[in-house]
């Protein structure tokens, strides 16, 4: 119908002369987001494997049913685990691994298994046991599932009901869950594809409860793979996204395990039922601080793609006119348009880099602990808590906002932002929920601003030090940090000062910290936005690169600073660190940087050099011709498999047919 | 009976006001409860109107059934049970329907349309076709590229004197009509905005009546491309479409003609005004906000505080018992203030309401001075309220953790319902923008110019005296808020454009500013509605109370996230601030034991929400558990399709693990 031989499309011409317009080395940028020109080679080689591989290829997601999903994710993943990656030599440690994330298909299975399930096995076995199982696991001779959420327990860990009771005579362990709430509820790949479980359970001997310990536990035969006896598992149905992971209920009935399976590099149970415990849990928790820092790669990555659909959509998508009399212009030419997006642009950046800072904090920690220091581990839990929580946070607003941003296009599954919002919200809910992860930053913080400086580490010693004095215009980057340690280490010592008087007028301490959360969540949302934009202007201050990208660095930067302090003035008047005059300027710098930034929008975003395929959006392709595209996806919707629905039209029909005869008498009457 | 059962129990004997006394005012009256609960019941007990839980339809399962109970409403209920429009039951059956229905944009859009547009012959013609479902008939406004900017529009309809026809054409992929509901498959009509070309010349967009498949076969007609847009983030029960015309003929009289026509030789007359065509879209955004937004709202408040009654996580008194997390404060101060705002834009939309309907007895009359005003307010108030309602939502959603992002909950088909609220019937952005253009011509204007309702912008600030909690003096910090906010907002246009920049780009550069003020002017008009309306209404002194705390939570809960902009234009000090933070704590804590009651006083059944965390029992693990066998992927044991691709490798662990069994 529409000749396929066209010239460019309007769409194309103009998205071409954003990218001539580009005052930027764009490859250069996408070094430093690498880390390194040899890096970006290597993810590039690795991505172009995954994608150039036949087998990889399917259908769009959004054309597919539940059930399809479910079963290409894994077909895909049984693929890359056992044949792509082995066959192409990317072992674990090689430097392709590291990329390997960005090069999975956008919906895979399996994941569970290999991030949550794996490294538990290696975290709570014995070497005995370590040899055993993980061969097995990585093989995928087993799929095992991390089971630790309860339906009606997440996380408060010692509310979890399931348990694992010592029986002596047959050197078992028995599994119950005592309650419809118990059963475990929501681990990934645990509903169809695990024939394993880690269970965590309380451990009880001889009536005794000895807390959660962790059980591997045989759920489906190994031969036809159906639930064994006591065993009831399946998908807990559909969710807002991840529909092509099997999330899994699992309840158990005396279900026996030879006592073998109680992981037991921390903890021992001995055939007689003596209770050896051999080492500290705490060492668990730096594990923990390097999870979360990649976990928040994983959703910032998210946020880059939605940045790239909605600024290339933005500066294709035309609409109405600036200039009376003149031609219409794309939405990107509006200041508000610039003023959802480009802030996220920033925000993106920022976390990033804030990121990068984290893991290296966390690569000093690691070798410390492994002499046996651990007297960073406080404040390391404390930033990773925090930083997890508040960059899912922001990322999935600005996931919205990007949506959004694209109008009702926005709102349909062919430009993939729905996808990505669905992607992106759960992570504030799930590897701690964020409110819980705030307040336990907020005590930590609290029990420092009690303590003296030199009692502190570094980082954190300026909570209890004298504010600093900006100098000059508040808005260079080195008075914007300042601008938010004062206002970190004001709101923190004035929720502590509120918790103290509290107390001290005899409310009893955990009502005094209730009563006080709210200000506790929002100190500690300040606190590790301090850190956060500290460490990006750290970052943009030391990294060499050409005067240009170094510009762009420092404009967004000062962007992400000054955005936050737009949309939350009051905490910072109210602080008395800003004054009213400041913020109007605050205001006007804002507007100021997206004008400069506008230009670049587009090869910022090509920058993060996402293939269209990682996309799967028809708004955010490299070429910009989304009209076609959307047409084309629109042909495959399920529902036009026929001219004509007559599952649904056949309720019409009689009625239509009823109408045909009165328009054809009407007519025949004319 | 379950734990869980119990607490929820419990929260019902320690409500302290009279539940059903605060549905009866929810819903306007006792009479009008009643008359609900009789059109509600009707529905609920219909066995042809039962399918399965939606989220365990697949998209065509969920269209099909929902196009199924739409006809048998419109043909056979609503007449067995002796619902005709003009009925006091008609106005509460939108409450009665089923989640999910199809044919919404043929009954709520096109019927409308056609009496604005259509002559009287027309009307006769089209209305009762359309109401038999005789024909279905789509509104095709938006193209695929282009939506909010109808100047941009691209559909041409084109006279042809010889045939004495309209030739209707989409010259570009970009100029196809894309989303109308109703249009990809149940359609056989279209009502198609295009530009009218007479002899060569445009005179703008105006209606057309378009056939577009075939009145026996329902097969799409010679020149007609159409079908359903595919996958969306919800609305998935509705088939969105596309509609691509080449060369489609119509006869001349289905231009709808009631405004303007054209004369068998071509002459164009125009016979009314457009902007009475203004009216009939205020008409829509004045009701939008209450069905699409903040019943969607309550419903998502209803699940999220009966879950939070029931669900419990961790101690607050060390060595005490598991508390229920509706107890902790930073729950309360995720959803209690949701639930201020699902009363005051409820309330504050039955104020806009009420002016709409005077107003619409002024244009009968020929006065349509109050145009502007109703149009500025309603168009604020749909972008107020759809943003705050799917903020509001999302709130509640992750409130409840992880079972927030089960369909089971019900929580993303809220989501995903309120969300496109946010850019449909007008996006949010252009809005304010209208709005805002209103406001600053206001400024400049003097009082007696001005609608009382506006007065506020232009007359000197007022101070506060006494308690700053008071409803009062909220309503007056709202207040000095938005006129000194649109004053500002003018006086940057004014300074840009008097340093030489074109009125364009001034207008362009204070945009985010002038949003900023409309979003103060439009919370200025909520709150001091709902107020007015709390002060008024007859009421026991006990829910009276909670009203009033409602409205005062609203205040402050806004003030509270907003302090900037007070503490900047110096109405509050940073001393009021903190007393506004600590009265907000203490008015969750006040309004607490109420939450359960007041969430039941919005009387949803349970049918009407499909929320295994939000029925009316508090059985939320039961039914969660209950809901996930149901889960079409658990048909058998094991899911053979993905299993054949795991068990080349399983087995291989079968052999080793029984090998070192037997080893043993």
């Amino acid at each position: 119908m529409f000749s396929t031989v066209k010239d460019m499309s309007i769409e194309s011409t103009l998205i071409s002369k954003e990218r001539k317009n580009a005052k930027f080395p764009v490859e250069e940028m996408t070094n430093i987001w690498d880390g390194g020109k040899e890096e970006t080679e290597l993810r590039r080689k690795i991505v172009k494997l995954f994608e150039d591989d036949p087998v990889l290829k399917s259908p769009p997601i959004c054309t597919m049913t539940r059930e399809e999903r479910f079963t290409k994710a894994t077909r895909k993943s049984a693929y890359i685990y056992r044949n792509l990656i082995p066959n192409n030599g990317l072992h674990p440690g090689s430097r392709e691994f590291e990329h390997f994330s960005r090069a999975m298909p956008v919906e895979n299975n399996l994941l569970v298994h290999m991030i949550a399930f794996i490294p538990c096995i290696k975290s709570f076995g014995s070497q005995e046991q370590v040899a055993k199982w993980l061969p097995l696991a990585l093989n995928l001779n087993i799929i095992g599932a991390y089971a630790q959420t309860e339906l009606g327990h997440g996380s408060f860990l010692r509310g979890i009901e399931t348990e694992a009771t010592f029986d002596k005579k047959t050197q078992e362990f028995v599994i119950n869950c005592p309650k419809v709430s118990s059963m475990k509820w929501w681990p990934g790949d645990m509903g169809l594809n695990a024939n394993h479980a880690l269970v965590m359970a309380n451990l009880i001997i001889d009536g005794k409860e000895y807390g959660m310990h962790a059980f591997i536990v045989q759920i489906r035969d190994l031969s036809t793979h159906m639930p064994l006896p006591g065993v009831t598992v399946g998908d807990i149905g559909n969710k807002l996204g991840f529909e092509e992971t099997d999330n899994g209920f699992l309840y158990m009935k005396n279900v026996r395990i030879p006592r073998e399976n109680l992981l037991n590099q921390n903890s021992e149970v001995k055939p007689d039922g003596t209770y050896v415990k051999k080492a500290s849990d705490r060492l668990t928790y730096g594990s923990m601080v390097n999870l979360r820092a990649n976990f928040a790669t994983h959703v910032i990555n998210l946020l880059a793609k939605a940045c790239t659909i909605a600024i290339r959509y933005s500066a294709v998508r035309r609409q109405g006119i600036l200039e009376p009399g003149g031609a219409e212009v794309p939405v990107l030419d509006y200041t508000l348009q610039q003023h959802k997006l480009i802030p996220s642009l920033a925000l993106v950046y920022a976390s990033y880099f804030a990121g990068v800072a984290m893991k290296k904090k966390y690569k000093i920690f690691a070798k410390n602990m492994a002499k046996g220091n651990l007297s960073d581990l406080a404040e390391i839990h404390a930033l990773s808590a925090s930083f997890k929580a508040i960059v899912t946070d922001q990322c999935t607003s600005g996931v919205e906002v990007c949506r959004r941003a694209c109008g009702g296009h926005g709102y349909s599954q062919a430009s993939g932002l729905p996808f990505l919002l669905c992607k992106i919200t759960p992570s504030c809910t799930y590897e701690g929920e964020n409110t819980v992860l705030y307040l336990q930053t907020a005590r930590y913080l609290v029990k420092c601003a009690s303590k003296q400086a030199a009692d502190l580490p570094e980082s954190i010693a300026f909570l209890v030090q004298p504010i600093q004095d900006m100098k000059g215009s508040i808005t260079s980057l080195d008075n914007l940090i300042i601008c938010f340690k004062n206002s970190a280490a004001l709101c923190v010592q004035g929720v502590s000062k509120k918790v103290n008087e509290m107390s001290n007028k005899g409310l009893a301490m955990h009502e005094v910290w209730n009563k006080s959360s709210v200000q506790l969540v929002k100190s500690a949302k300040m606190y590790v936005m301090q850190y956060i934009i500290g460490a990006f202007a750290s970052f943009v201050k030391e990294v060499k690169c050409s005067e240009p990208i170094k510009e762009i660095l420092q404009d967004l930067c000062c962007l992400y600073g000054l955005h936050y302090i737009n949309t939350h003035s009051g905490e910072f008047l109210k602080l008395g660190v800003l004054s009213a005059h400041h913020c109007t300027l605050a205001e006007e710098t804002e507007i100021q940087l997206l004008e400069k930034l506008r230009p670049n929008a587009v090869g910022i975003v090509d920058a993060f050099d996402f293939t269209d395929l990682s996309l799967e959006s028809c708004l955010g392709t490299y070429d910009g011709n989304v009209y076609e595209r959307l047409f084309d996806m629109a042909k495959l919707s399920p529902l036009n498999k026929e001219k004509v629905h007559q599952e649904s039209y056949r309720h019409l029909r009689p009625f239509l047919l009823e109408g045909r005869d009165i328009l054809e008498g009407v007519k025949s009457k004319n | 009976m379950s734990i869980e059962s119990n607490l929820l129990k419990k929260e019902r004997q320690n409500v302290t006001f009279s539940v059903e006394e605060l549905t009866n005012v929810w819903d306007g009256g006792k009479e009008d409860t009643e008359i609900r609960r009789k059109v509600v019941k009707v529905f609920g007990d219909d066995p042809v109107l039962k399918s399965p839980p939606i989220c365990t339809m697949t998209r065509e399962e969920r269209y099909t059934e929902a196009t199924r109970k739409c006809v048998y409403i419109f043909r056979n209920m609503l007449q067995k049970n002796g619902i005709y429009p003009g009925s006091k039951e008609f106005e509460h059956f939108w409450n009665a329907m089923p989640i999910e229905y199809t044919l919404l944009i043929h009954m709520g859009a096109f019927i409308p349309c056609i009496m604005s547009f259509g002559s009287e012959e027309q009307v006769a013609k089209w209305l009762p076709l359309s109401a038999n479902l005789n024909i279905i008939c789509t509104y095709a406004q938006t193209e695929l590229g282009h939506g909010s900017f109808l100047r941009g529009l691209e559909t041409e309809a084109t006279f042809d004197r010889e045939t004495q026809e309209f030739v209707i054409n989409c010259p570009k992929v970009s100029s196809m009509k894309w989303w109308p509901g109703d249009m990809g498959l149940n359609a056989n009509h279209a009502l198609v905005m295009a530009n009218l070309i007479i002899d060569g010349k445009k005179y703008g967009m105006h209606p057309f009546m378009v056939q577009i498949r075939d009145l026996s076969t329902h097969m799409p007609l010679p020149g007609v491309t159409v079908g359903d847009i595919g996958s969306k983030m919800g609305f998935e029960a509705i088939d969105n479409g596309f509609l691509y015309m080449k060369n489609v003929r119509i006869p001349r009289e289905n231009l709808l003609n009631k405004n303007s026509e054209v004369k068998p030789d071509g002459t164009y007359v125009k016979k009314a005004s457009d902007r009475l065509m203004y009216g009939s879209m205020v008409n829509l955004r004045v009701n939008l906000p209450k069905s699409q937004a903040i019943d969607v709202l309550a419903k998502a408040c209803t699940i999220a505080i009966r879950y939070s009654a029931v669900r419990r996580q961790g101690l607050l008194n060390p060595g005490g018992a598991e508390v229920a997390v509706l107890d902790y404060t930073l729950q309360q101060h995720k959803l209690i203030p949701q639930l201020a705002t699902v009363y005051a834009t409820k309330f504050a939309g039955e104020g806009i309401i009420k002016k709409h309907q005077a107003f619409l007895q002024n244009m009968a009359k020929g006065n349509i001075s109050d145009l502007a005003e109703i149009h500025a307010l309603s168009a604020s108030f749909k972008a107020s309220v759809s943003e705050q309602c799917t903020e509001g939502v999302e709130v509640c959603r992750r409130a409840c953790g992880g079972h927030g992002y089960s369909q089971a909950s019900g929580l993303p088909h809220l989501l995903s319902k309120v969300t496109p609220t946010c850019t449909y019937e007008g996006e949010n952005t252009v809005l304010y923008l209208q709005t805002a253009r209103y406001l600053v011509k206001c400024a400049k204007e003097k009082a007696a110019d001005l609608p009382e309702s506006i007065l506020f912008l232009v007359q000197p600030i007022q101070n506060a005296r006494g308690n700053i909690t008071s409803l009062d003096n909220l309503a007056l910090y709202f207040k000095n808020r938005a006129a000194l906010c649109v004053q500002a907002a003018s006086k940057k246009v004014n300074q840009m454009s008097n340093k030489g920049l074109a009125m364009h780009e001034a207008w362009d550069k204070s945009s985010v500013q002038l949003v900023h003020a409309t979003k103060a002017y439009v919370i200025q008009y909520i709150f001091d509605a709902f107020a007015s309306f709390v002060k008024e209404v007859k009421c026991s002194k006990s829910v009276k109370e909670i009203l009033e705390d409602l409205c005062c939570l609203y205040g402050l809960h806004y003030i509270n996230n907003c302090s900037g902009d007070f503490l900047k234009l110096g109405i509050l000090t940073a001393h009021h601030c903190n007393i506004a933070e600590e009265a907000e704590i203490a008015l969750l804590e006040k309004l607490r034991p109420n939450a359960v009651g007041i969430v039941d006083a919005f009387d949803f059944t349970d049918s009407s929400m499909e929320s295994c965390l939000g029925a009316y029992d508090g059985n939320v693990y039961e039914r969660l558990f209950d809901m996930a066998k149901l889960s079409p992927l658990n048909k058998e044991p094991v899911h053979q399709a993905s299993y054949k691709y795991l068990r080349p490798y399983l087995l291989e662990g079968r052999d080793i693990l029984e090998g070192a069994k037997s080893k043993l």
